[in-house]
């Protein structure tokens, strides 16, 4: 794919890049160049041969036509009906958009956000620049949540699953009478278990444990797979504090991981992505960063993350190996070196004995000089480095161990209390596995008479080694509280039906010293009831329990008023107080300790003196993705469609192996391969991953789905069920297994070869030694070039961009956030096999390297807006156009659907769209942002640079008789970017911060000896090696 | 093989073609007068689909903008509140009329129909009259903040008993305005410099952005 790399010759980093296992193969052979755009589909679902068009089918029946409201002649456009309000809202205006401050309740992370809300409807979910912590980002799933809210597949009222077909649906009156009856019984005998999952909203568990005191016995237990229980545990071994501790990034120099995806989905990725990327901006300016200094991160990883794919050295491990390789930089530390307190206790160094760099370097296949390197920059950095341990990559006790090992050598080295936080800015780790064991064991003895599930799937989630289903239905009343009739659900007596995020009551503690509210944007859409509400209703049901108290929002306000107003209030009485919090989202602050937790050395020396030993043969690692999580997303058609930011697969689960794995099984890519681990086993087709350990297996889990919804039913295949059960945790990671050929193929949907540029150079990139002696470097030679065209006249604004490759993280939300302002439909996995997708913005993911060991650039690709612009030159009908302000216009209502100008575009950044995809029903269409046009079939479409939110900022600036300040437009890429690698502005403003980013040394256009003279303005990607 | 029958064979053929041809020329004519006629209808219905000019669709409740903006001289804005403040002007909620009809005129049966309107909660679905293509993001507020009158783009309502579209409201009738040369408009506007002068074919002393942009997203 390589093959014109000549183009490159004037730079002096002469990389091949590459994009996909192979492609570093096929440069030997002659240069087949990928089809640019396929022929037209002459029938829906003839693409590639795949016939299966199910859920295509569904998307088009959701489309089904929006009759349009009688016709009086067919010559007069049809009657359109105007409905006002009966009653005007005093602050609703028609057009004009509400914003809410709240809170994000997909994960426990709890980022601020902002509800963009049109005539009562939120259409966009965007993080709160205001909150201390996620400063305005949001992650991809985050965004996408708002798709949620209008799912067809949910709930609309309660469901009692053992009545069949439509008399299934409950009504709440009945169903409080009689779980009121069945409760009230529990007040003097039997048992009542109340399961959740993690949850950082402290007055649901007070309202919790306020309803279970009622009860003789009855017990909360938490539990969710992707909680932080390893950190919680080993923070228990080693500080006797079962809590998980804030990275305070930063702060750090030198930065080292094994494998935890904490610029991905672990921990606080939004909050950990913005200060990871402070550490790591070079710029010429104090504006842009540090001048000639970066943070040096390197990742030990089984699994390519992405953030193991920002790393400076990221060296491939089996998946359970990381233990091990902790303990050698320990034990180089510690005996090697005699550094450290440490090096004084005789008995641990007894215990490190056996994990001496050239034996542990031996067993894993790596050079025990990367880890005596390793031992001796951290020791160089101590009190400005940070270790962190594997995260969602290694879960179950073998994680325990590592964190136990990281927590040392953080300690060690006097990090903790620096760039670790584990004394003010704390989370308590609720979750527990052996609370949950406890219940399984309790409900197979027949001992729980009824079980409230909450918020958790744990019939898809748990692994079927535990047990869990056996045990469910020797429950007596099992109640399942749930959006949507999920595989638990369908298992329960009584389903309580409960709204979405959006639409409920609720808080969330950030951290020690940080609130955050979540408030609703919509009056519920249907006759669903929240998790607080059901048990307020119950315990009233019951008798005796919450008298008076007449919902949720009213228990909130008290809790707040005793609870919180106290200390956050600053004396405002107590109505002024929450208007404020309401209005803000948050109260509190993020407050530093900079003290160190003292080890409890006798429990650590106990627990690692009992350390498995190493298992040879594959193993395997079940680890989320950006997209899917947990799978709780798994009905989010953008999630799905989402590619994944390393393997660039959307719509499928597979099984990654190493490219060597790969050709000693004789697998392709799409070759069904059978991973078994203990009794259970799965079928899924192989992908090989670069950088992947020989011996490691990596699968995703959140596929797999039976009862997610139309849209997630059947995609991929549930990887969960392979876990097994650990004495301390869940094991995911490290999984002894095997793995053969099957002989069936599944052909993977995956964009990475899609919209190539065929091998020239279009990403640089420069050491930062390099750098530092020239800041030109790696981006040498490109002055102007002459033209032909007349020049453009821009004496008013004139819009550009510049991403920073070094800041992007690769996270894809700016991909979401993208596709929600800008009505982007979903197309299907045929579709994107045909090479179909229709984002306006990817991120393209190449590679450098050696294919064991690859360097990653990852580079958002969006409509270049060239001022010469190839494709103005070759519409017939005039329906793409240069505008005054720089813009390249398109206009739908002129195109034909040609596709000229796609053919004509060498960054193949525009998308034409086949079928009518965005005709879709209500509620679906209610998703929509009314600002921009719903595209139909048969025209070309692509990025805007965001004009919708580009004239609604000129159109505010104009009221106030002004020019747009900089900063005030933001596109929705930019907006979304949790590490500010986008910046957006007027060039003609020069003091903009636009105009200072692109005259930067590291500036590139992409293709530009094109000459086509691009609007966007890339940073050259500085690697500290 | 027969050389005689070979040219009968060919005069044969011949005399069809010459058949043949006179059928394809009376067809042509006909082909061309069938074209001619579809086209001309498509045409004109083409043209009165795209401008509306002239429609008075009748309305739930004869509101009378005669009597209301003309005779009793209610400003447009008192009840059109979201002019000023957004892009749509708004047709008013069902409890602006009653700020005034729960005391005036409350025996009339159309009054009647508002009333229980607003006390059931239904609202009144009004049938729209200045029907813009979707893909056309008109902004009110940017055009009534500028000084231009209602009047200008919906004509005389203080004389409609039934509105109509007054006015053609196609792109090119915009574009009048925003190229300055429209003389129905105040000459404050018409003769002020557009803020950014750009492009070709526009004249000097346009008075508004012409970018596809403008309007369309």
């Amino acid at each position: 794919m390589a093959s014109n790399l000549d183009l490159n010759a004037s730079d002096e980093s002469n990389k091949t890049y590459w994009r996909a296992a192979g492609d570093l193969e096929d440069q030997v052979g002659p240069h087949q160049p990928e089809p640019e755009f396929l022929s037209s589909p002459t029938r829906e679902g003839e693409v590639d041969g795949l016939s299966d068009s199910s859920r295509r089918t569904f998307m088009k029946i959701m489309g089904a036509s929006f009759a349009l409201l009688g016709t009086s002649a067919c010559t007069r456009r049809p009657v359109e009906k105007i409905v006002p309000f009966h009653r005007k809202p005093e602050d609703v205006t028609l057009g004009v958009p509400q914003y809410f401050a709240s809170s994000c309740v997909e994960c426990s992370s709890g980022c601020g956000t902002v509800v963009k809300s049109r005539e009562g409807r939120p259409i966009k979910i965007e993080g709160n620049p205001k909150h201390p912590l996620s400063q305005g980002g949001l992650c991809a799933r985050g965004q996408a949540s708002v798709l949620n809210l209008y799912d067809p597949d949910r709930l609309r009222t309660p469901v009692l699953p053992a009545r069949k077909g439509a008399s299934n649906e409950g009504k709440w009156a009945d169903i409080d009478a009689a779980l009121g009856t069945t409760l009230s019984g529990l007040k003097q005998s039997g048992s009542l278990r109340v399961l959740t999952s993690e949850s950082a909203s402290p007055t649901r568990r007070k309202l919790i444990k306020e309803f279970l005191s009622a009860f003789k016995d009855g017990k909360h237990v938490v539990y969710e797979p992707l909680a932080l229980e390893e950190v919680g545990l080993a923070g228990e071994i080693t500080f006797s504090s079962r809590s998980a501790p804030r990275l305070i990034l930063d702060k750090a120099d030198y930065i080292l991981s094994f494998g935890a995806d904490f610029l991905g989905n672990w921990g606080d990725p939004i909050t950990y992505s913005k200060a990871f990327s402070k550490v790591r901006r070079v710029g010429t300016t104090a504006e842009q960063g540090r001048t000639k200094k970066m943070a040096k991160f390197v990742a030990f990883e089984s699994m390519m993350t992405v953030t193991g794919s920002n790393a400076d050295l990221r060296l491939p491990v089996k998946s359970g190996d990381e233990v091990r390789i902790a303990l050698a930089i320990l034990h180089e530390l510690v005996i090697g070196q005699g550094k450290t307190a440490l090096a004084s206790d005789a008995e641990f160094k007894k215990i490190l004995g056996g994990y001496a760099p050239s034996v542990v370097a031996a067993e894993c296949g790596l050079s025990a000089d990367a880890i005596r390197d390793v031992a001796n920059q951290l020791y160089e950095n101590r009190t400005r480095g940070l270790v962190v341990g594997a995260g969602h990559n290694l879960k179950g006790d073998a994680g325990v161990a590592l964190e136990v090992t990281v927590n040392l050598l953080n300690a060690a080295l006097g990090n903790d209390g620096v760039t670790v936080d584990g004394t003010v800015n704390v989370s308590p780790v609720h979750s527990s596995w052996s609370d949950l064991q406890q219940l399984v064991a309790d409900m197979k003895l027949g001992k729980v008479d009824v079980l409230f599930i909450q918020d958790f799937n744990p019939i898809f989630a748990l692994p079927k080694a535990l047990g869990f289903e056996e045990a469910l239905s020797k429950v007596k009343k099992v109640v399942v509280f749930s959006a949507y009739l999920d595989e638990t659900a369908q298992k329960a007596d009584y389903v309580l039906s409960t709204p979405h995020g959006l639409e409920v009551w609720g808080d969330v503690e950030n951290n020690t010293g940080l609130l955050s509210v979540v408030q609703p944007t919509i009056r519920p859409l249907y006759s669903n009831r929240s998790f607080e509400d059901s048990l307020l209703a119950l315990g009233q049901a019951a008798g005796g329990l919450f008298a008076g108290v007449a919902s949720y929002h009213e228990y909130l306000k008290n809790t707040w008023k005793t609870q919180y107003a106290p200390q956050y209030s600053g004396g405002k009485s107590f109505d002024l107080f929450w208007e404020d919090t309401l209005r803000d989202g948050f109260v509190g602050k993020v407050a530093t300790s900079g003290k160190s937790r003292a080890i409890n050395l006798g429990a650590v020396k106990g627990f690692l003196g009992q350390l498995a030993k190493r298992e040879s043969g594959f193993a395997v690692v079940v680890y989320p993705n950006m997209a899917q999580y947990d799978g709780r997303h798994a009905n989010n058609g953008w999630l799905q469609e989402l590619p994944d930011p390393i393997t660039k697969v959307t719509w499928d689960n597979y099984a990654a192996v190493s490219s060597a794995t790969a050709k000693k099984l004789g697998v392709k890519e799409g070759d069904v391969v059978k991973v078994a681990v203990g009794a259970e086993s799965v079928d899924l087709p192989a992908y090989i991953q670069p950088g992947l350990h020989d011996e490691t297996i990596a699968l995703q889990m959140g596929y797999g789905r039976t009862a997610a919804g139309r849209v997630g039913n059947a995609v991929g295949v549930n990887v969960q069920h392979l876990g097994q059960v650990g004495t301390r945790a869940l094991q995911l990671g490290a999984l002894k297994a095997t793995i053969s050929k099957t002989g069936r193929i599944s052909k993977l949907a995956t964009t990475q070869k899609h919209h190539s540029i065929e091998g020239r150079a279009v990403v640089k990139e420069a050491s930062l030694a390099a750098y530092a002696k020239d800041p030109h470097a790696g981006n040498k030679g490109h002055e102007e070039d002459l033209t032909l065209w007349p020049k453009h006249d821009y004496s008013g604004y004139r819009w550009m961009m510049a991403i920073d490759l070094n800041a992007c993280t690769g996270c894809s939300a700016c991909v979401i956030a993208c596709q929600s302002e800008n009505n982007i439909p979903v197309v299907g996995k045929e579709f994107v096999s045909g090479s179909r997708e229709m984002h306006w913005l990817r991120i393209d993911r190449y590679y450098s390297g050696r294919a064991d060991q690859p360097e990653v650039i990852h580079q958002p690709m969006m409509c270049q807006h060239c001022e010469n612009a190839p494709c103005e030159t070759v519409c017939p009908v005039l329906a793409t156009m240069h505008d005054h302000e720089g813009i390249n216009q398109q206009v739908y209502n002129r195109c034909v659907g040609t596709r000229y100008c796609a053919n004509n575009c060498p960054y193949k950044v525009r998308r034409f769209n086949w079928f009518t995809f965005t005709d879709v029903a209500t509620p679906q269409n209610l998703a929509y942002n009314p600002e921009v046009t719903v595209r139909t079939r048969g025209v070309m479409e692509k990025c805007t640079f965001c004009i919708q939110r580009v004239m609604e900022v000129k159109d505010k600036a104009k009221d106030h008789g002004r020019k747009v300040i900089d900063g005030e437009v933001k596109t929705a890429c930019q907006q979304s970017c949790p590490t500010d690698a986008i910046v957006f502005g007027d060039i003609n403003d020069k003091a903009s911060r636009v105009s200072v980013v692109s005259k930067d040394p590291r500036g590139f256009h992409v293709l530009h000896e094109l000459n086509v003279k691009p609007s966007v303005t890339y940073l050259t990607k500085i690697r500290n090696t | 093989m027969n050389v005689t029958d070979n040219n009968s064979d060919n005069k044969a053929g011949n005399k069809n073609d010459v058949s043949q041809k006179g059928i394809a020329k009376k067809y042509k004519i006909l082909g061309a007068l069938v074209f001619l006629i579809i086209a001309g209808t498509a045409v004109s219905a083409l043209r009165r689909t795209a401008v509306n000019q002239g429609y008075a669709p009748t309305q739930p409740i004869p509101f009378s903008h005669k009597l209301h903006a003309g005779q009793y001289n209610i400003p447009c804005m008192y009840c059109h509140v979201g002019v000023e403040k957004s892009r749509h002007a708004t047709i008013p909620s069902t409890n602006i009329c009653m700020n005034c009809h729960s005391q005036v005129k409350t025996d009339s049966p159309h009054i009647a129909k508002i009333r229980e309107a607003f006390e059931s909660g239904k609202p009144i679905e009004w049938v729209k009259v200045h029907d813009m293509p979707d893909h056309v993001y008109f902004n009110h507020k940017r055009h009534v903040t500028k000084g231009i009158a209602c009047e200008t783009c919906h004509g005389d309502v203080k004389k409609m008993a039934v509105v109509k579209q007054a006015k053609a409201l196609s792109m090119g009738w915009c574009l009048d305005c925003h190229r300055g040369q429209n003389k129905e408009l105040p000459a404050s506007i018409a003769k002020a410099e557009v803020e950014n002068p750009h492009g070709t074919g526009i004249p000097k002393g346009g008075v508004a952005p012409v970018s596809c942009y403008t309007c369309h997203r």
